[in-house]
């Protein structure tokens, strides 16, 4: 069970990492960015499971706050840069 | 007695909520899953009749859960939301069923 | 019993992940990824996050996995419409297989105004094209 998660986990991770490299645009590679947050933040969720330590729990809830609050910069950025590129 | 009766309508909310979110699931997995794509994308624009903060938001947030719809926009003004769906087979039909399904239950639970 | 329970929940949620893996891997522009990437990570962390609560069931764990879930589906419809605007105004193409793009040409030139098309009562149309 443990391994499987873990498996998948990874497995998700690396998809994820592949759509990040390849873009194409900038917002695809965002998408991904946050993606990958949520995915490690899975990761730290499931070892917290496992592992029976729910203490684990408080770093999932910063990572989920911190993962939210840098899509939204991001997006902020890519609107405010629009007019110098491209 | 309305109090009532809005409890029992968020009760159904959020059953609706869940149901909707795990029906949306297993679409957007389906769609993954199988090799060839059956998406027929594109963005529509929703007339609305919700007019304050909160019921904006609700349903705002409904139609970004729920199956093939994410909402994008809404028009500085407010009288429009801009959706993409991703299996938008008739824009008109699509626009019928927003308003009904997901407009009228949040307008229910919020005016009463 | 409870731990299998516990474990399935956490099984189910990896594989949601996974899904939104593969869906913003294959979809095929940035709008229909972004269906995969919202839906599929916030049930899936979710799955996850009750699974930590089922095994554990603490009044402060179960407080927190409930905030976090909170927090998830208040939060990513929200990130998907900066995303999705700011994608948009950045001109990202839409999949050529897209049926229909209505929003196409109501953004006023600097992307600050964006129109209604509202037809209910009350509001006119033509009355607030300005921009």
């Amino acid at each position: 069970m443990m391994i499987a998660t873990f498996l998948l986990l990874a497995a998700a991770m690396a998809l994820t990492v592949i759509r990040l490299l390849r873009g194409p645009s900038l917002p695809d590679r965002v998408v991904a960015l946050d993606l990958l947050g949520f995915i490690v933040a899975g990761m730290i969720t499931a070892a917290a499971l496992f592992a029976d330590q729910p203490g684990l729990l408080d770093i999932v809830l910063v990572f989920t706050i911190l993962g939210f609050f840098s899509t939204v910069a991001f997006a902020r950025y890519l609107e405010k840069r629009r007019f110098d590129d491209d | 007695m309305k109090r009532l009766m809005f409890v029992l309508y968020s009760l159904e909310f959020v059953l609706f909520y869940v149901w909707e979110v795990m029906h949306s699931n297993l679409r957007v997995a389906y769609d993954a899953i199988t090799p060839d794509h059956h998406a027929r994308p594109g963005i529509v624009a929703i007339p609305l009749r919700v007019q304050s903060d909160l019921e904006i938001l609700l349903l705002a947030n409904l139609i970004s859960m729920t199956p093939g719809t994410l909402s994008l926009d809404i028009s500085t003004d407010r009288s429009t939301l801009y959706v993409h769906a991703m299996f938008l087979d008739d824009p008109e039909e699509m626009r019928r069923e927003i308003i009904e399904k997901m407009e009228g239950r949040v307008l229910r639970l919020l005016r009463g | 019993m409870i731990e299998w329970i516990a474990a399935g929940l956490a099984l189910l949620g990896a594989v949601l992940v996974l899904i939104a893996g593969l869906g913003i891997l294959r979809f095929p522009d940035l709008y229909t990824r972004m269906h995969a990437a919202t839906k599929a990570s916030s049930l899936g962390m979710s799955l996850l996050l009750l699974a930590v609560a089922l095994r554990n069931p603490e009044a402060m764990v179960w407080m927190k996995v409930l905030c976090g879930i909170l927090f998830l589906f208040l939060t990513a419809p929200i990130a998907a419409h900066l995303l999705g605007r700011a994608a948009y105004v950045h001109k990202v193409p839409l999949w050529e297989g897209s049926v229909a793009d209505e929003i196409a040409g109501n953004y006023s030139d600097d992307h600050t105004v964006l129109r209604g098309v509202a037809r209910q009562s009350g509001t006119d149309n033509l009355s607030n094209t300005q921009g």
